[in-house]
């Protein structure tokens, strides 16, 4: 019976036959005593709760006609011209907040961060899409304070889609990322190993992922980032723990992006022989490296570009190109693909990533330049760093994993950033590892990364 | 109670300029004592605009730069004005730099060694009378975008010297429907940007920026028509832009988003003397200029080499290798090293495989064109619609100050348009004492502003006006389109009109005035009459003895006498 927590001692010593009828008179004076000893402590437990829930209801009852009053005296305020009025007097009983604004001269036009709400630019999508990502874009005056300025920087960036595919964004985010732990100071008597992620870096996540969501890269370098930050000891120095971080991500940069990307390209420029008519779709970093290696190793080959109508990133890469003295074909759509993919003689694709089934996940669109070139039996040749390849999910179809364009939704219809290609319609995979082809291709890759990661599995 | 910034920091600084008022005769005689920052423009002073954009746009590394003789007005102002300290922590510095006075240039004020070793950052410049309601963070993200080269802001120690970051200016239309006459545009030339594939976002100001290849005061312009009996155009201009906006009727906001380099760029070019014209008039035409850049001392300062043909094997890349005497822990050290190198050679590789980079090398400075006409926003119908224009004016003339202050006054305040539908610049109340106001006098609400302590007496009527705070509006006034200072007594039946009252003024009974401005401490007679008048003390004007000497040499033989 002690339960209830308010009696004294005394109470407990009682005998226990007695104790509920004692307990139950401590705690209900108000009604009378004839009523006490048939309540339970259950229903004493609950005529708290009541008496509780109707205290607060007063009070927010009292609050909102406090409120009421001050709006009708904001009314009165703004009603009637010039007319002596006894305002001053009647703000004195009411809310307080109200007496400080009228006698303050006006603010300074600054409130509280207003913070739209979330769902709003998603409130035509359907809900049976409701797991699909969409930008949110965020401006910069709802950004919380504790975001670094290059992390603003480039969420601004990832948000207008001025950087958009994955590598560039990862590499942006690193370096980012690299400036937040060089600025950054443990406070006095917490340890880096602990302070660092839930305050530092998680507040910079989050920013990113509110201008876009995140890309699968973005997700492993971030994963792996806080990993060594766990792995350091709690009381490891410093200036110790900021340089292994700093060289763990150069580190990731040089081997992953950097050298990754020239090795991808050396490999696939071998595939270009002269005289060949390379087909591609949209533009890709490592498909546009690719054909300068190969023109840089004297190769003569054209290329034909199909592009995206709805991001025109062809056009850019059609100008390098011919810069470069490439001869280019371009057509600004997926008309006549049939004709464009027999007159290649073989097709070279970008990917964003490469799902644990071998699936790749590529500019919507890629899709169907890989089934109408198997259909045509050419060889089809996907570029794809092994950042990039998620050995967690699992995708067949275009819809489990996806983006909605943030520009072009509406009730009606929406566009999708993104497509999955099944692994049977891809010919090759290039890594930085090795070439994987024949059968399954990605598979042997993924096993190869699998061996990687974890040297005690054989 | 004044709060901290709790929005993030750009990592961005601001400066802004407190100048003399060279064009505002009547009210800064005496710079020193009422410097023109201090001049109330809709009850607030003026400084305060500025203040508020940056802290919008989460800036919280302010600067205010002033002439010594200024300081301590400002000092005080920035101490005890209830708005300036209610703006949010942290408090903008003061800098009044030795080398500073009432007739140096804006660029010559970047150039002292102060100002030169405060800026440590990509920074804003800001004058002191811009009044600008567009959000500094959609500004913010146009140049974070647009202009701002991310290799520039993510750049490591070590890492090869990356292209530099460009600038980005506001331009606004002068010709809006109502327009004050005489004032100051610029002649501006811009083209658009390259064509992006990407759709802009909604609400970003992206479709509105340009590149800016041409920028000169009208003025000057038409000075330089004048001698040399029309408008010299380099063919180079027409050769790299064929296509090209030509802008005459719009105005240098002067409110610009510099990258760091900008510092160096003044300090190293003596002959720059004002931002507007100078900084950004050269700096726009070393884009396209042929040597330009050379002469400017651009190569060195934005780390290029002098591309000569045939060497490029021989450079070791900009920046080089990193030095390798950086201590790594641990056995990765020949590891990392090794990648290192590889990583190095592939980049050069790289660049020598992508063939010769385009052909200009100076980042951009781009334009953001203010639309008059506010854009339709035809989209979402969650996001309240924009009805008026947002504001962008620069206050610099008497007839601006009058004309900014009633457009401002015809904001609805807070408390009747609700605090998130509210401008940034809405009072809390129109008519801040009510209790001062007598029956039956006429104060329209809907565009009059009125501040603390106001008595007006009855029978007046207020008008389409701003009145100051402590102001004493006797019976039977008259005003309409006036703007009051502070402390300004308005006598019995006065009919003002137009007229613009300098602080603590008096004007007698029975006067008439339109389109007057009344110098502060003036008292004008009663029943004055006067039309387009400007009533200033003559204090100041006296002529000294030396002037009395030139005059009585000047007359000869004259028996002038002293006057």
């Amino acid at each position: 019976m002690a339960t209830e927590g308010t009696s004294a001692p005394a109470v407990a010593l009682t005998a226990q036959a007695d104790g509920q009828a004692v307990v139950a008179h401590a705690n209900a004076p108000a009604p009378a005593p004839a009523d006490t000893p048939q309540l339970t402590p259950a229903q004493l437990k609950a005529k708290a709760k009541a008496e509780k829930a109707a205290r607060r209801a007063k009070v927010k009852e009292d609050k909102e006609v406090v409120a009421a009053a001050a709006q009708s005296q904001a009314a009165d305020a703004k009603s009637g011209k010039g007319k002596g009025r006894d305002g001053a007097q009647t703000s004195g009983p009411q809310g307080p907040g109200k007496v400080g604004l009228t006698h303050r001269p006006s603010m300074s036009g600054r409130r509280p961060s207003i913070l739209i709400v979330e769902k709003d630019i998603r409130s035509s999508i359907p809900e049976c899409f409701s797991h699909l990502p969409m930008a949110k874009r965020i401006p910069l005056s709802q950004v919380h304070k504790d975001v670094h300025p290059a992390v603003l920087s480039i969420g601004q960036q990832m948000s207008t889609f001025a950087i958009k595919d994955s590598i560039s964004r990862l590499e942006a985010t690193l370096k980012a990322f690299r400036k937040v732990i060089e600025s950054y100071e443990t406070p006095k008597g917490n340890s880096l190993s602990r302070h660092f992620v839930p305050h530092a870096l998680n507040p910079q996540i989050e920013y990113l992922t509110e201008c876009r969501p995140m890309c699968f890269s973005m997700g492993n370098a971030i994963r792996l980032l806080k990993a060594k930050v766990n792995s350091f000891d709690i009381d490891t120095p410093e200036d110790e723990a900021k340089e292994g971080l700093l060289e763990m991500i150069e580190l990731f940069i040089n081997e992953r992006i950097t050298l990754a990307e020239f090795v991808i390209a050396r490999n696939a420029a071998k595939q270009i022989q002269d005289g060949d008519l390379v087909l591609t779709y949209g533009s890709h970093r490592l498909v546009e490296k690719t054909f300068l290696r190969a023109r840089g190793d004297g190769r003569s080959f054209s290329v034909s570009i199909i592009d995206d109508p709805y991001d025109r990133g062809g056009q850019v890469m059609a100008t390098t190109l011919r810069k470069a003295g490439i001869r280019v074909f371009y057509s600004p759509n997926l008309g006549g693909l049939k004709t464009h993919v027999e007159r290649a003689t073989n097709v070279i694709l970008g990917a964003e990533a490469i799902f644990a089934n071998g699936s790749l996940h590529a500019a919507a669109g890629t899709a169907d330049i890989a089934v109408a070139a198997t259909a045509a039996s050419k060889k089809v040749i996907a570029l794809c760093e092994t950042i990039n390849f998620d050995r967690e999910r699992v995708s067949v179809d275009a819809l489990t994993y996806n983006e909605i364009d943030p520009e072009q939704n509406s009730a009606e219809s929406f566009r999708l950033l993104y497509d999955t290609t099944r692994d049977h319609y891809i010919t090759g995979v290039i890594t930085e590892f090795e070439t994987g082809s024949g059968n399954s291709p990605a598979q042997a890759i993924l096993a190869l990364l699998r061996k990687q990661e974890d040297p005690a599995l054989n | 109670m004044p709060h901290a910034v709790t929005i993030a920091t750009p990592g961005l600084q601001a400066l802004i300029l407190c100048g003399p008022g060279s064009s505002f005769p009547t009210f800064t005689a005496n710079p020193d004592e009422n410097p023109k920052a201090l001049l109330p423009i809709a009850n607030r002073p003026m400084v305060w605009y500025p203040l508020d954009f940056c802290y919008r746009a989460g800036i919280t590394n302010i600067t205010l730069i002033c002439p010594p003789s200024a300081a301590e007005a400002i000092t005080t102002a920035l101490n005890t004005n209830p708005f300036l300290t209610s703006l949010p922590y942290p408090k903008a510095d003061l800098l009044s730099p030795k080398g500073l006075d009432q007739n140096t240039g804006t660029a010559q004020i970047l150039r002292l060694p102060e100002v030169q070793a405060l800026v440590t950052s990509d920074f804003l410049v800001l004058p002191c009378d811009l009044v600008c309601e567009l959000g500094a963070d959609k500004l913010l993200q146009a140049w974070m975008v647009k202009s701002a080269s991310l290799a520039d802001l993510l750049s490591h120690s070590e890492s090869p010297r990356a292209q530099p970051s460009g600038g980005l200016g506001v331009w606004y239309q002068t010709k809006t429907a109502t327009p004050v006459k005489g004032e100051e545009t610029d002649f501006t030339a811009v083209v658009p940007l390259p064509p992006s594939s990407i759709l802009a976002p909604r609400g970003s100001l992206f479709p509105n920026i340009s590149k800016l290849v041409y920028s000169m005061p009208t003025d000057s312009r038409k000075d330089l028509v004048e001698e040399q009996s029309g408008l010299p155009t380099r063919t180079s201009l027409l050769e790299s832009h064929p296509r090209i906006r030509l802008l005459t009727t719009h105005r240098d906001a002067h409110l610009y988003i510099f990258p760091r380099w900008v510092m160096e760029f003044v300090r190293e070019n003596e002959a720059l003397e004002t931002i507007g014209e100078d900084v950004v008039g050269w700096w726009a035409k070393a884009e396209w200029q042929k040597g330009l850049t050379t002469k400017l001392g651009l190569d060195e300062i934005l780390g290029y080499e002098q591309k000569d043909d045939g060497k490029e094997d021989d450079k070791t890349g900009t920046g080089g290798l990193p030095s390798p005497g950086k201590s790594v822990t641990g056995n990765n050290q020949t590891l990392s090293v090794t990648v290192k190198d590889k990583a190095e050679q592939a980049r050069k590789s790289e660049s020598t495989l992508a063939g010769p980079s385009s052909g200009s090398l100076v980042p951009p400075m781009l334009a953001y064109i203010h639309p008059s006409q506010p854009t339709s926003t035809a989209t979402a119908p969650t996001i309240n619609p924009a009805p008026a224009p947002t504001i962008i004016r620069r206050v610099d003339t008497s007839q601006l100050l009058l004309q900014v202050s009633l457009q401002l006054a015809k904001l609805p305040s807070i408390e009747e348009a609700g605090p998130e539908a509210a401008s940034p610049f809405a009072h809390v109340r129109k008519v801040a004492y009510p209790e001062g106001v007598k029956p039956r006098t006429t104060i329209t609400k809907a565009d009059s502003l009125v501040a603390e302590n106001v008595t007006v007496q009855e029978k007046s009527s207020v008008k389409e006006c701003v009145v100051g705070a402590n102001c004493q509006i006797n019976e039977g006034a008259r005003l309409i389109q006036c703007l009051l200072m502070d402390g300004v007594v308005v006598g019995k039946n006065c009919k003002l009109t137009k007229c613009i009252l300098g602080k603590r003024s008096e004007i007698g009974e029975g006067c008439v005035l339109t389109d007057c401005e009344v110098q502060e401490n003036m008292l004008v007679e009663r029943k004055t009459e006067a039309k387009d008048e400007k009533f200033m003390s003559s204090s100041g004007l006296e002529a000294t003895d030396q002037d009395l000497e030139g005059y009585s040499d000047d007359a000869g033989d004259d028996d002038a006498g002293l006057l």
